[in-house]
């Protein structure tokens, strides 16, 4: 017998979560995986109010996520890309694939920063940062980007894509 | 002057600290470094947009918006009654048809193009794009626009959404391939679209080929069902029902198969209109519904309280009922089997999920009964008890409790003498004896999930009992995250949610009926399905407690 709650989380949470683990760079199973566990985590009655839902389970998600890299050969090769919608030749795949290129904790900065649109303080507790060396990491992690982006691409080009 | 920190320089970057204005000004590096920053804060901001990414706010309080906006129709409809008929001169209908500029719900959201805020044209322009082809006609007028930013904006729009088209078309397609991984990675990135997909899903849903309507269909459910569609985005459907099942539960513990009544504990009782299910089984479907309580994880203990009714009353007086009607020799009522197997299963569940000494007699004692109770041949009767004697089985030897291997073995043995592949439940049952009882899985079972897969759970044809079977044999046979769970509970979804009634004012809401069952056993029967994946963890590998 697992539950000890039961599980009446907002669908639309649920996709977050999973949307989220794909970013981070997992494949779509360990995505819905690593959403499941979190929701499992909520059902059995984890949630203890301190924070919002939504922050504690992003922080349950970022944890499982760090727990699974940990647990894998370190000689894996990481995830190159992050998973959205397919497209072909556009500033969204070599995005995504910048971000791949990241370390993780940059990544996860940016991708729950500007691609689920969480405010700073929120970010600061699911990866359990203070919320000032949020802002250096953020700031660090975009400059992260450009020197991998400009790198590959050429300054003219990225400029072309804004 | 030193140089700010990064830090400091992320706040310029987002724009909301003038005091580093100044050094910026001054400084080259530091003001490089900003602009770099800035520039992909930029480019990031953009991709998420182009992903149609909705941004996600901090959490809000809920607004009462029913309430509220019933409150608000009705002052509005008073007041047209005290004032309509004395002010109101006959408008003529000509006057009344809006033209079809006023009439667009896109044009005042056009307009906005042309603002001066970059944060409102952003806004605008991801709108539309999420109008898709409902904003092209307005788009059109806007592309002959005398504002030249209106014009490049609605292009731009106009582009997007062709393309974005196009590529949903694209994933349609793949829908229909044999290959099941294609079809799944289509599925997946068509979710990704939102609502934007929904008008190509719902003409795919009609299509002549099966396999893209049934694929369609689900996409279309699981979105409408992230966007709130009939009310699952705000309450759970296991949740709902169980409030139903709350209001229907007797004063004495028990549910009423052949007679259901509401006695809401709040509301005026007596007979709902809920539609009764076969005589003389009281007993098992007082036991199904306990289940229904317990699988959502409530015991005798819990102090949740839902609609005015506490949760832990009704599983406190339900167990307590069927334990007043267990004999001596431990079997619970007297006539069916059947009724015996699933009270079992919900006292063994009790057991389990509290540990409790009220509980522990009674259900090894009804345990002993039913191994007692097993036939030569390994069944005990026809194969709706002996279905439910494997669920007996199941409980027990989750909960920890001896059930000898002869009794697995006797099971196995005459669910597969029994099976028939026209008959989907026993074919159910038969997988999911052989998985509980081997603790593996071979080709035999493999082939009975793909008869299972041949016949999803569909909205027009409600089968309770076999989508439960059916629902924890595959969950056993490669859950949480095979290919032949993920289609099934996907289906399983779709129909059992669209099937919840779900007209909050009728006494019936959040309840099901299944042909045959009644509502009492049809509503248990559906929230154990939605509950499959955590009532149980997946036993494969794992040894027998």
């Amino acid at each position: 017998m697992i539950a000890t709650r039961p599980v009446d989380l907002d669908p639309k949470l649920a996709a977050e979560l999973v949307r989220a683990a794909r970013r981070l760079g997992h494949n779509p199973t360990d995505a819905e995986d690593l959403a499941q566990e979190c929701m499992l985590a909520y059902a059995r009655g984890g949630f203890q109010g301190r924070s919002s839902l939504r922050t504690w389970l992003y922080r349950i998600l970022w944890n499982r996520h760090v727990d699974l890299l940990r647990s894998r050969h370190a000689s894996a090769p990481r995830p190159e890309t992050i998973s959205g919608p397919e497209s072909d030749d556009d500033v969204r795949r070599l995005v995504r694939e910048a971000l791949g290129r990241l370390p993780d904790l940059q990544r996860a900065v940016l991708v729950l920063r500007y691609f689920e649109g969480l405010p700073y303080a929120e970010v600061a507790e699911i990866l359990d940062r203070p919320e000032g060396t949020l802002h250096a990491d953020c700031f660090r992690a975009l400059e992260a980007l450009y020197d991998v982006l400009v790198g590959k691409h050429g300054l003219e080009k990225v400029k072309e894509w804004l | 002057m030193s140089c700010p920190g990064p830090e400091i320089l992320m706040r310029a970057v987002d724009g909301d600290d003038a005091e580093v204005v100044d050094h910026l000004n001054e400084c080259g590096p530091c003001r490089e470094r900003t602009a770099r920053a800035r520039m992909m804060a930029s480019l990031l901001r953009e991709a998420a947009f182009e992903e149609g990414v909705e941004r996600v706010r901090p959490a809000r309080r809920r607004v009462p918006w029913f309430p509220l906006a019933a409150a608000v129709f009705l002052i509005g409809f008073c007041l047209v009654l005290i004032v309509g008929d004395r002010s109101a001169p006959p408008v003529p209908a000509e006057e009344r048809r809006p033209s079809a500029t006023q009439d667009e719900p896109a044009d005042p959201i056009i307009q906005k193009l042309g603002s001066s805020s970059f944060r409102e044209q952003g806004e605008a322009a991801q709108q539309l794009e999420e109008m898709g082809t409902e904003a092209l006609s307005a788009l059109e007028r806007a592309a002959k626009s005398e504002n030249e930013q209106i014009r490049e904006w609605a292009d731009k729009i106009r582009k997007r959404i062709a393309e974005t088209d196009r590529r949903i078309q694209e994933l349609i397609a793949q829908l229909a391939r044999e290959n099941p991984e294609d079809r799944r990675k289509a599925g997946d990135a068509l979710v990704t679209y939102g609502r934007r997909a929904v008008p190509a899903l719902e003409t795919a849903a009609k299509s002549e080929n099966p396999r893209l309507r049934g694929a369609a269909a689900n996409l279309l459910a699981l979105l409408r069902a992230a966007r709130g569609g009939g009310g699952a985005d705000t309450e759970s459907a296991p949740i709902i029902s169980l409030v139903w099942l709350a209001r229907h539960q007797g004063p004495g513990g028990s549910w009423s198969a052949e007679d259901p009544r509401c006695y809401d504990r709040l509301k005026s009782q007596g007979k709902c209109g809920a539609a009764p299910g076969a005589n003389d089984c009281d007993i098992g479907v007082t036991g199904l519904a306990l289940l229904a309580f317990l699988g959502a994880g409530y015991s005798n203990l819990s102090k949740d309280t839902y609609d005015g009714v506490c949760f832990g009353e009704v599983v406190k007086e339900g167990t307590q009922f069927l334990i007043r009607q267990q004999g001596g020799d431990g079997r619970i009522g007297g006539k069916s089997m059947r009724d015996h197997f699933q009270a079992t299963c919900a006292l063994l569940e009790a057991f389990g999920l509290t540990g409790s000494k009220l509980f522990e007699e009674p259900a090894k004692k009804a345990l002993r009964f039913t191994l007692n109770m097993q036939n030569r041949d390994g069944g005990w009767g026809d194969s709706d008890e002996s279905g439910w004697a494997v669920y007996v089985l199941f409980s027990a030897d989750t909960d920890g409790l001896a059930v000898p291997r002869s009794a697995w073995d006797g099971i196995r043995g005459w669910c597969e003498r029994s099976a028939n592949p026209k008959d989907l439940k026993a074919t159910a049952l038969a997988l999911l004896a052989r998985i509980l009882s081997d603790r593996n899985r071979g080709p035999k079972d493999s082939e009975a999930a793909e008869r299972l897969l041949h016949d999803l759970p569909e909205p027009h044809d409600i089968r309770a009992e076999y989508w439960l079977h059916a629902s924890t044999a595959l969950y056993q046979y490669d859950g949480p995250s095979g290919d032949a769970w993920s289609t099934w509970s996907r289906s399983l979804k779709n129909a059992v949610l669209k099937t919840q009634r779900s007209d909050r004012m009728q006494c019936g809401y959040g309840s099901w009926e299944s042909a045959g069952e009644g509502n009492v056993s049809g509503t248990a029967l559906n929230t154990l399905s939605l509950e499959t994946y955590y009532r149980y963890a997946n036993v494969l590998g794992a040894p027998h407690k």
